[in-house]
């Protein structure tokens, strides 16, 4: 009889003791909230935009063929070296990073434990479909889900601490490599945005030299539709494309720095979430412009 | 730091700005056709892995800065774009250089 009267309040005591338990600081989950959200928000508009550019190569090289003598009819490779199978493998990059947000979001959201471990599952089954040279060693990924597994009814709070600590741990290396692959993408030569460069170039040269004949010619409406869009595509390599490589440098370093906010080695680190989030603001609203 | 990515691109569109606000002529229709040539060697770059510090790597870096100044001046007044001519018929040479040690 005892026993039974006592087993309450065992159980009682144990949830005391999961609760005051330490958990996340203030600090820490005000640091994980926010380079969750504007990594959630980076990657979704990055992954848009590399579905964009594909199409505006496209479109581009449609416009041209229409009025260029320059171009093959029989010549239909319109994408260039934006293939479908490419795109795709850039867009599975940006989900995998989306997803790594997502998660992170789930520890400091109050999700249920499922949720986190879905979350989880997500993540993992993205990075193992990662191609060859997006992914770093995987071996961590079964601790990986251990740990998160981990995550029980009781001492919550701690261990979901212990979870986010191993978690961004585990995970910074593949979260640079893949940083540094968008910024590669959005910046740098060889980089899938090179293509919207040299072909909006190349359209706009063509259109200016077309539309500089005189006299009426039955390609003008597709070379003033060609000049149009090629204007268009640099301006938004200039400002949008430029920014999500800033933004994907930010969130590299931020990403750096929350490994050490989680594990309290840095007294003030918190400049570079600040950074990262005021760069994915003003980039949501150049995003907004280009793609209403 | 400079890239040559970022060069690369800038350079280009710089030159496409150019032509569009340059006069008609033969000093147009060459770098009409210097445009072409450095796009082209700019599209045998896509998706290429590129080495940095290599004697091609830096050359292309410096014929693209040479470039940069004299498109500059070209923005500035659109007749003076002979200069032009020359520094990106260099800086196509030079990308083509680094172009073939990628093969």
């Amino acid at each position: 009889m005892k026993k039974l009267k006592l087993f309450p309040a065992v159980i009682a005591l144990a949830l005391l003791a999961g609760c005051a338990s330490p958990g996340l600081n203030k600090q820490q989950k005000r640091a994980v909230s926010s380079y969750a959200q504007s990594a959630q928000a980076l990657n979704g508009m990055a992954g848009q935009e590399f579905l964009a550019i594909r199409n505006q190569v496209i479109e581009l090289n449609k416009l041209t063929a229409a009025f260029s003598p320059t171009w093959d009819a029989e010549d239909k490779d319109f994408d260039r070296a934006l293939n479908v199978v490419d795109t795709r493998t850039r867009v599975k990059a940006v989900a995998t990073l989306r997803s790594y947000a997502e998660l992170l979001s789930g520890f400091v959201d109050d999700w249920e434990d499922d949720r986190i471990k879905g979350a989880a599952a997500n993540f993992v089954s993205n990075v193992r479909d990662l191609d060859s040279n997006q992914k770093i060693d995987d071996n961590y990924l079964n601790v990986f889900e251990k740990v998160v597994t981990g995550i029980g009814r009781i001492f919550v709070e701690k261990k979901k601490k212990e979870a986010v600590v191993a978690v961004v741990a585990m995970s910074h290396e593949q979260v640079a490599h893949l940083c540094d692959l968008l910024i590669k993408d959005f910046s740098g030569v060889g980089g899938y945005t090179s293509q919207l460069v040299t072909t909006a170039s190349q359209t706009l040269v063509a259109a200016d030299s077309y539309l500089r004949k005189s006299g009426e010619q039955p390609g003008r409406d597709s070379a003033v539709e060609a000049y149009d869009l090629g204007q268009l595509a640099l301006q938004r390599h200039a400002e949008l494309h430029a920014g999500i490589s800033e933004a994907a440098e930010h969130m590299k370093q931020a990403n750096t720095d929350l490994v050490d906010v989680l594990r309290e080695k840095k007294p003030q680190p918190f400049k570079s979430f600040a950074h990262f989030k005021l760069t994915v603001e003003a980039l949501a609203e150049t995003a907004q412009y280009y793609t209403r | 730091m400079s890239t040559i990515g970022k060069n690369l691109n800038e350079v280009l569109m710089d030159t496409t700005m150019v032509i569009l606000f340059a006069p008609d002529g033969p000093d147009r229709d060459k770098l009409v056709e210097e445009h072409a040539n450095l796009s082209e060697k700019m599209q045998d770059l896509i998706d290429k892995s590129i080495m940095e510090g290599t004697v091609e790597y830096d050359a292309a870096i410096a014929a693209l800065e040479e470039a940069s100044e004299m498109l500059d001046v070209a923005k500035a007044d659109v007749n003076k774009i002979v200069g032009v001519i020359e520094k990106i018929a260099k800086a196509a040479k030079v990308v083509g250089e680094l172009v073939s040690t990628l093969a």
